[in-house]
Formats: structure tokens, C-alpha cells, sequence
């Protein structure tokens, strides 16, 4: 430890392996200092512009929002984002995204009302003073995100850093040609940037302080080593090789340590910043500005004007090239990011976000499309090019077929997708995009694993708390059982009771009257055999009675008539409206019930549409006038749709007798209100044509029903015994019907999925 | 005579010894293996479809440690075959038509205004992953949904749709169209 930090102070460089000497072709954006843009038309916020998820909206359309105001929320690891300026919200919708797929995201269009209204800012006037768990609040609230191009939460960073850090790492190496957008920064900046370091310092307590710049960057660390005098901060200039800048090379380069696999830099004493977001740190912290705005490198041959931008998050690229002198060529590509790890834009409309750092227009001798792909021929160039001491060749063979677990164990993972390997490459294999791909197909497979981890979980805690409730259900109904005897014994022994003491006051009477001692007649214990009989009467006659129930059920049934009757008649007659409706929807699943039975008599198919309809509405009649007419209105349209259905309306029944619990309730509450009336009327239309199209697939077995019947059965406990007739005509009516339509339906089966689907 | 005597009681002892360490050790340092079911139960997509014609993945996890054949499993899909005929050493079959063909990933969705709340579906899914109750509209916890299909068919109201689960920039997989890495000098 002590050692690295003596190391470090003599000036000590390391090295990593590999590494390649791209020309860096930073001058072209370098000769002009930073340039602001006039305002776009239209700026597209992306919810997400950065690594994890996106934050929860808190504007709405066609709010009028100020500059600096939150847009969104950040809770649970996820940033906010910022009104980049004042305007108005005009719509929330999706949007092509700055990333490689440009597939839509969640994006918010502002329409900028060009006065740049400030809402309140509340900088932190002595930060230094302040706690650090202060300072990290706002860094987060200020929607600040790692800006070098990974787009990692900045507040995370510094959140998750250990109490004794070694090193804090400023990384302005920016290795990739062409992007000299932290150059610039710290050309103009750095003062700023030296603020942000005491800030960071002040939250980290580092032991020791890094600068790292490449040494083709003179200026830029002549301003740092100046800005950052007499402050406890070594400015080191690294050899330029790409990628010294990316996180791992550099903390290699500058204290010789690695990350380890799969872990984070401060797991090796080390947090690393890059340029922007210091200086966006700073700027939340001490003007209480949140992030609204990058630096952006516009260049390539293709651009009149090369240099760097102040961009306001959210302008279109298309905004940003108008500006920068581009001419609209067909074919053009536009790359998004440097030449090495960018990725390119289908088109110019893209949004720029967080993490866009650079867009470069190449003309084609610049930057010539890529060659035809050819074999590997097993060279090692790649290997020897490799940061990351991985051996490329074999990542490329696994991820190319497909040997996924294999490229995981050639660690895959820790490829940081430099493009070192396909720079030099003699035969031109995109290497990093199999990489890539392999990438995004082994962590599809892990989060699906993960799923079907917690689907198991899911499926097995279900099976227990169904088997659970079957349990509770029968110790229910065994306890209920129970209750129940104990229920009529106890009434038994209530009414012994009861007569005893009326016996005993009739003793009592006689004895009075008589003058005969009342033991007697208590010795004979009389009492308890009227009591007894009493009961037994009681019992014979409600035996004889529930007999005769069952005679007439029994008749019923064979007559087909479902008949609960004793009940169902004395419910029907109470003229209840709801009943009513009940009793329309049982008349229809009987009216079902009976075409079935009819059916399975005769052929096997069908049908009785049209005379099904006809009981409801008789059954209706009787009833209070508006709902009737509402219910009456709803069946209407119901067969209206079934016979759209051409003919097919003879399923009617069956779907009936499925629905028929849901929907007659409904109905019956509701049949005033017209949408919800209309949306069973729907529903059971629906249900209907679903009905059908089952029956027909599959062909019915006597046996399924059978089994039907009883199940429809309990549903129409209510019935009307005028309905039971009714429904009985309709029955004989729809076998007549059935014969006729035969035919029909034929031709109008192969119709009805078509319909049914419409329907749908 | 006594020479060859000698030699055979001296092998037989020593093969007493050896056996019974080796019998010792085998009990002592028995390494608890996990059964061949679990195993395969960890393989399975785990949708709990029944296309496979078992009531869910572990009962044809179990017929598959029993002799069953590996390829029965639409979800899972030729990936699934394969490891199965990895993990038990027969050979890898194309899937069996007549479970079904894979498909693309998809998740159930219930067209809310259509549902007239039966609790019907809620009852089919075998993962808890429609909420709802009766009467009120239902609605699919697309997260936790595996696209079993199980729900479509009990709703008399055919209001729910499978629905191919949308690309986004989160599942979206790399093509191969290159930018170019090449500079010329």
C-alpha cells in the first residue's frame, strides 16, 4: 500500500498489455474553443440516458416547465432528468433512442420557449463544510451520470466508495481518436474542474489524488497542473496508446493494480471520475445547476465546422450537424460515439443524451465501410492487442457458435469492448460485435434462468397454498358437520327441555288441582313420551315431505325439467327484477341444456339459434317495464351479433349456459346504465361465439354431457316453472329449427371464426 | 509349496485391507449427489405450460428421469433439448411436433375492457400471475407471466391475448452490421 502511494509520488508508470496507436486525429475539433448552439425547435428527452432504469415521470402534457426543473423522479437506482430549458411539454411518447438498436423508448418532447426561465436554484454555498451524505444527495438529485460514456450513476460511485480510499482518479486521458471533448473541457474549465476535485476529495478522503491526461494533450494538462496548484493533486501525463482511458487500463497505468474480475475499481482502493462529470459535479454542487447540457465533439470530413458544442441534452443530431456545417449526403453515416466503440445512427433524428460524447461524420476515405469478413486465420494479433489479456481469437469461436457457457469461462465479461481486436484484425472480423452479441444472449439466458427460478418458486408456493386451502376447506366441512349434529341435538334436548318445564307446570296445575303429590307423576317420567313422539311426528312428516320433494324432482328431471321447485317458486314469485333477469339467463342455459340433449339424440352438431332467443324475452315480460326493455335490448343485440354470425346463432345456448352467472348479474344491476349494459351485451356475445367455436372443433361425447348438464343445472336454481315451459318450447322449436338449419350452419361455420375474431 | 501358500494369504490380506478402506471411505467422503430429477426440474423452462402432456415441469422432469423422451418441451426449445441430452446422455432429438413448436417468448394480456371478471383465468395460472377478483378486471403481472398460454382457453370471454414480448433496448441483441474500426492513414 504504502509502497504504491511512494511509487506513485516518484512518478512511477505502469503499463497494461496490448493496446493499439490509432491516429488520433484530434485537431480538427480542437483549433476553436467550445461553442454554444442556439436552441433546437424541439428537444426529445429520453426517460433513461443512463445505466439502469429510468425514472418516474412527474410532469404531465402540456405543463409548462422551467430550466433546471425535474422532469423525473429518481428512486431506487434511478436518475432524474432535467428540463434542459424552459418550455412547454408537448407530448410523452416513444421515441428513436441513442443507442445502437434506435428501438423507442420513453420521451418526453419539450418545445423550448426560448427565455431560459430559471426555476429556483439552491446551490450548496459552503460545501466544503457540509457532510458528504449532503453532497451526494445532490449529486444524485441533480441527475448526474458518469459522462465519459458509460453512463454509470455518479452518486453511486462515490456512495459505494470505502471509508480509506487510496486513490481518486480523474480521468482525462481520453484515449478514442477523433472525441476531444474533456481536452476542451479542460482547457477552458479548469478551475472549475479544480473545485470539483476539493469537492470530490471532500467526499472521498482519498490518500492521494490522480490526473491522468494523455501526453498528446500539452495544453489541457498545463491548465490542470496550473488550476490544481497547491492542492494535494498529481497531474500525470500517460503515453498515449488506446485505451488508456478506459477505467481499468487507467488505474492500471497510473498505480499498477487490476481490478479484479467482475469487480469494481473500488475493490482496489481506486474511484475513478472522468472530466465531465467532475465538472458537472461542481457545477451542481456550487451553482445548483443540475445536469442539462454536455460538451460535444461534432467532427469528421464530412462537417464544415469540427469542434466541440455546449448541447443541451435532448437536441436532435440532426440540429447539431446544421449547425457544424454538414451537408446532407445520401449514404452518409453518422457514428455516435468515437470510431472504436460508437455505434452508428440509422439517422440524424436521434436525441443526444448523457453519455453522448461525440458525433462523427466520416467522409468514405476517411473512414472506409468495412471489408468483406473473412476467416480467421488464427494470427494472434489479437491477442497480443488485447487490454485485457483475453484471448479474442477464442471468444470469437465460442461466440460465433454459439459456445456460450464456454465464452462465459474464457471471460467473456471482461471484455470492455475496446475494439482493439478488430482494428487489427487482417481479416476484418467485427470481433467486438460477436462479442457483443454473445454479451446480450448470455445475459438474456441469465435473466430468463432467473425467471424460471422464480416462476418454480411461484408455481410450488401455489401448489402448497391450494393444498392448504383444501385442507382448511375439509376441516371446515368436517367441522361443520359436526356443528351441524351437534346443532340438532342440542335443539332436541332444548325442546325436551322446553316440554319438561311445561310438563312440570301442567304437573304442578294437576297437582293442584288434584292434590296429588307431583313425584308421582315425575317418577313416570310421562313427560319425556309426548315430547319424544312430538319429534318423531316432526321428523315423519318433514321425511314425508322431503320424499315428496324428491318424487318431484325426480319426475322433473325425467320430464327434463330442472324444477328445485319448492324454492324456485316461492323466489320466482317474489317479482324482483333482478330475479327476473336471473331467470332469463337460467331459461337461456335450459333452453341450452335441452338443444344439447336434443342433439345428442339426433345428430351431433346442432343447433337452435334463432328459437333460443325467443324464451328470454317471454321471460322477461312479466317484469318491471325499464329493465325489462334494457335487458330485453341487450339480448337484442346479442342476437343481432349471433346471427351476424350467420346461422351459427344456434351455439347461442351453450355460451349461454358458460356465462350465464357472470352476465345475469350484471345485467341485472346495471341494465339502466347504457356502456356497461352494451359491454355485458358484448361480453356475452362474445362468450357466445367462443361456445360455438368450441363446439364445433371438438365433437361432443354423450359422456361430456352428461356432465354438463349437472353442472348447469345449480346455476338455475331460481327458476320459474313458466320459464322450465317456455323453455321446453324452445327446445322443441330448436330441434325442429336444427333439422332446417343444418345445413346452413355448414356453410356458415368455416364464417363464424372469421367473425369471431372480428368480434374480438 | 509353503512359498505359493504364503503369497496367496498374503494377497487375500491385503486385499481384506484395501477393500475395506476403500469401503470406509466410500461411506465416509459420499458425495451427496443432486438426484437426476432436480437436475433436469433445473433445465426446464419452468412456464408449467403442460404441453409436454405432464401437469407442469417438475411431474415431466421426473418422467424424463424415468425413461421419458427429452423432447416434449416447446418452450425450451432445441437449447433445452440439448442440455437435456447432455445432462443424461441420450441422443438429442428435434423437438416432437406434436407438443407443439417453438415459439417466440410471449406474455399473456388481458384486454381490460373486455374482461367481465370470472376470476377464470386467475384460477388457470399456474404461476399466481394474474391479479384480480371477481367481478373486477384482471390484469397480467407481465414480469412474472411465463407465457404458458394455460389462461387463454378458460376465458368465456376470449379477452386474453398472447403477446410476443416487446424488444427493448434492454433485451435487444447486436447484429452484425459493423461500424467500421478500420482507419487508413
Amino acid at each position: 500500500m504504502e509502497t504504491t502511494l511512494n511509487l506513485v509520488k516518484l512518478g512511477k508508470l505502469w503499463d497494461f498489455p496490448g493496446g493499439i496507436h490509432p491516429p488520433v486525429r484530434k485537431s480538427i475539433s480542437t483549433s476553436h474553443p467550445i461553442k454554444r448552439l442556439p436552441l433546437p425547435d424541439h428537444l426529445y428527452l429520453p426517460l433513461k440516458q443512463h445505466v439502469g432504469r429510468g425514472g418516474q415521470l412527474l410532469v404531465a402534457v402540456g405543463d409548462h416547465v422551467l430550466k433546471g426543473q425535474a422532469l423525473s423522479s429518481g428512486e431506487q437506482g434511478a436518475l432524474p432528468i432535467h428540463a434542459p430549458t424552459s418550455g412547454k411539454v408537448e407530448a410523452i411518447s416513444d421515441y428513436p433512442s441513442a443507442h445502437p438498436s434506435a428501438l423507442p423508448e420513453t420521451t418526453l418532447v419539450l418545445r423550448p420557449d426560448g427565455e431560459e426561465h430559471w426555476c429556483e436554484r439552491n446551490p450548496i454555498d459552503t460545501p466544503l463544510q457540509q457532510p458528504k451524505s449532503v453532497l451526494i444527495e445532490k449529486i444524485a438529485t441533480s441527475g448526474i451520470a458518469g459522462l465519459g460514456g458509460a453512463g454509470f450513476p455518479a452518486s453511486r460511485k462515490l456512495d459505494g466508495a470505502p471509508e480509506s480510499l487510496e486513490f481518486l482518479i480523474i480521468n482525462g486521458a481520453e484515449c478514442e481518436p477523433y472525441i476531444s471533448c474533456d481536452d476542451m473541457l479542460m482547457r477552458e474549465h479548469a478551475e472549475e474542474l479544480a473545485t470539483g476535485i476539493e469537492l470530490l476529495v471532500h467526499i472521498l478522503n482519498p490518500a492521494m489524488v490522480l490526473v491522468g491526461i494523455e501526453d498528446d494533450k500539452p495544453e489541457a494538462i498545463e491548465a490542470m497542473a496550473k488550476a490544481t496548484e497547491g492542492l494535494n493533486v498529481l497531474v500525470k501525463a500517460i503515453p498515449t496508446k488506446y485505451p488508456s482511458g478506459g477505467e481499468k487500463q487507467l488505474i492500471q497505468l497510473l498505480t499498477g493494480r487490476e481490478v479484479p474480475t467482475g469487480g469494481l475499481p473500488y475493490q482496489c482502493g481506486v474511484v475513478m471520475h472522468n472530466i465531465g462529470t467532475t465538472y458537472a459535479i461542481k457545477r451542481a454542487i456550487c451553482d445548483g445547476e443540475p445536469l442539462l447540457e454536455r460538451v460535444v465533439t461534432v467532427t469528421g470530413e464530412a462537417v464544415e465546422q469540427p469542434g466541440n458544442y455546449w448541447a443541451h441534452f435532448g437536441t436532435p443530431v440532426r440540429h447539431l450537424l446544421e449547425h457544424a456545417g454538414y451537408k446532407s449526403k445520401h449514404g452518409r453515416r453518422i457514428i455516435m460515439g468515437g470510431p472504436m466503440m460508437g455505434f452508428t445512427l440509422p439517422h440524424a433524428n436521434i436525441p443526444l443524451v448523457k453519455i453522448s460524447n461525440c458525433i462523427l461524420v466520416p467522409s468514405e476515405q476517411e473512414l472506409p465501410m468495412a471489408g468483406q469478413e473473412m476467416p480467421c486465420i488464427r494470427c494472434g494479433q489479437c491477442a497480443e492487442a488485447c487490454p485485457a489479456s483475453l484471448l479474442p481469437q477464442q471468444l470469437y469461436w465460442y461466440s460465433a457458435h454459439k459456445e456460450l457457457e464456454k465464452a462465459r469461462e474464457y471471460k467473456l465479461f471482461d471484455c470492455i469492448e475496446c475494439g482493439a481486436c478488430a482494428y487489427v484484425c487482417p481479416s476484418e472480423i467485427p470481433l467486438v460485435h460477436y462479442y457483443r452479441r454473445a454479451k446480450s444472449e448470455l445475459r438474456q439466458q441469465d435473466a430468463e434462468a432467473l425467471k424460471s427460478d422464480r416462476a418454480k418458486q411461484r408455481f410450488e408456493a401455489r401448489n402448497e397454498r391450494l393444498e392448504q386451502a383444501k385442507l382448511e376447506r375439509e376441516a371446515r366441512h368436517r367441522e361443520a358437520v359436526a356443528k351441524r349434529q351437534a346443532a340438532v341435538a342440542n335443539r332436541g334436548s332444548q325442546n325436551q327441555g322446553a316440554q319438561e318445564a311445561v310438563a312440570a307446570a301442567m304437573a304442578r296445575v294437576k297437582a293442584q288441582q288434584s292434590d296429588q303429590p307431583p313425584a308421582a307423576i315425575i317418577d313416570e317420567q310421562g313427560n319425556l313420551q309426548p315430547d319424544n313422539q312430538a319429534a318423531i311426528e316432526a321428523r315423519a312428516k318433514r321425511k314425508e315431505e322431503a320424499a315428496k320433494r324428491r318424487a318431484e324432482k325426480a319426475a322433473a328431471k325425467a320430464k327434463q325439467m330442472e324444477a328445485e321447485s319448492p324454492t324456485s317458486d316461492s323466489l320466482a314469485s317474489a317479482k324482483d327484477p333482478r330475479k327476473a333477469a336471473v331467470a332469463a339467463a337460467v331459461a337461456r342455459a335450459k333452453a341450452k341444456a335441452e338443444a344439447k340433449k336434443a342433439q345428442s339424440a339426433e345428430t351431433p352438431d346442432e343447433e337452435t339459434s334463432v328459437t333460443e332467443p325467443s324464451p328470454e324475452p317471454s321471460a322477461d315480460t312479466p317484469d318491471v317495464d325499464p329493465r325489462k326493455a334494457a335487458v330485453a335490448a341487450a339480448v337484442a343485440r346479442a342476437k343481432a351479433k349471433a346471427e351476424a354470425k350467420k346461422a351459427q346463432g344456434a351455439e347461442t345456448p351453450d355460451n349461454e349456459a358458460s356465462v350465464a352467472k357472470p352476465s345475469s348479474e350484471p345485467s341485472a344491476d346495471t341494465t339502466d346504465v347504457d356502456p356497461r349494459k352494451a359491454a355485458v351485451a358484448a361480453a356475452v356475445a362474445r362468450a357466445k361465439a367462443k361456445a360455438e367455436q368450441k363446439r364445433r372443433e371438438a365433437a361432443e361425447s354423450t359422456s361430456d354431457q352428461t356432465e354438463q348438464e349437472p353442472k348447469t343445472q345449480p346455476a338455475p336454481a331460481p327458476v320459474a316453472n313458466e320459464n322450465a315451459a317456455d323453455a321446453k318450447k324452445a327446445a322443441i322449436a330448436a330441434a325442429v329449427a336444427k333439422a332446417k338449419q343444418k345445413a346452413m350452419e355448414r356453410q356458415a361455420a368455416a364464417k363464424s371464426e372469421d367473425s369471431s375474431e372480428e368480434d374480438a | 509349496m509353503t512359498g505359493f501358500l504364503i503369497a496367496i494369504i498374503a494377497f487375500a490380506a491385503l486385499s481384506l485391507v484395501f477393500g475395506a478402506l476403500l469401503g470406509l471411505a466410500a461411506l465416509r467422503f459420499k458425495v451427496e449427489e443432486d438426484p437426476l430429477v432436480e437436475q433436469v426440474d433445473a433445465i426446464l423452462p419452468q412456464t408449467q405450460c403442460g404441453q409436454c402432456g405432464y401437469p407442469g415441469c417438475r411431474p415431466y422432469a421426473e418422467a424424463i428421469a424415468n425413461g421419458d423422451e427429452i423432447n416434449k418441451c416447446p418452450p425450451g426449445g432445441e437449447a433445452t433439448i440439448q442440455k437435456l441430452a447432455d445432462l443424461t446422455g441420450r441422443e438429442a432429438k428435434p423437438l416432437d411436433a406434436a407438443h407443439g413448436e417453438e415459439d417466440v417468448k410471449k406474455v399473456a394480456f388481458i384486454r381490460e375492457a373486455e374482461c367481465i371478471g370470472c376470476t377464470k383465468c386467475i384460477q388457470a395460472c399456474p404461476v399466481d400471475a394474474i391479479l384480480g377478483a371477481s367481478k373486477m378486471m384482471h390484469t397480467v403481472i407481465a414480469d412474472e407471466c411465463t407465457g404458458c398460454d394455460l389462461c387463454v382457453e378458460p376465458c368465456p370471454v376470449d379477452c386474453i391475448e398472447m403477446r410476443p414480448v416487446k424488444q427493448t433496448t434492454d433485451n435487444w441483441k447486436w447484429d452484425l452490421k459493423a461500424i467500421p474500426v478500420r482507419v487508413i492513414d
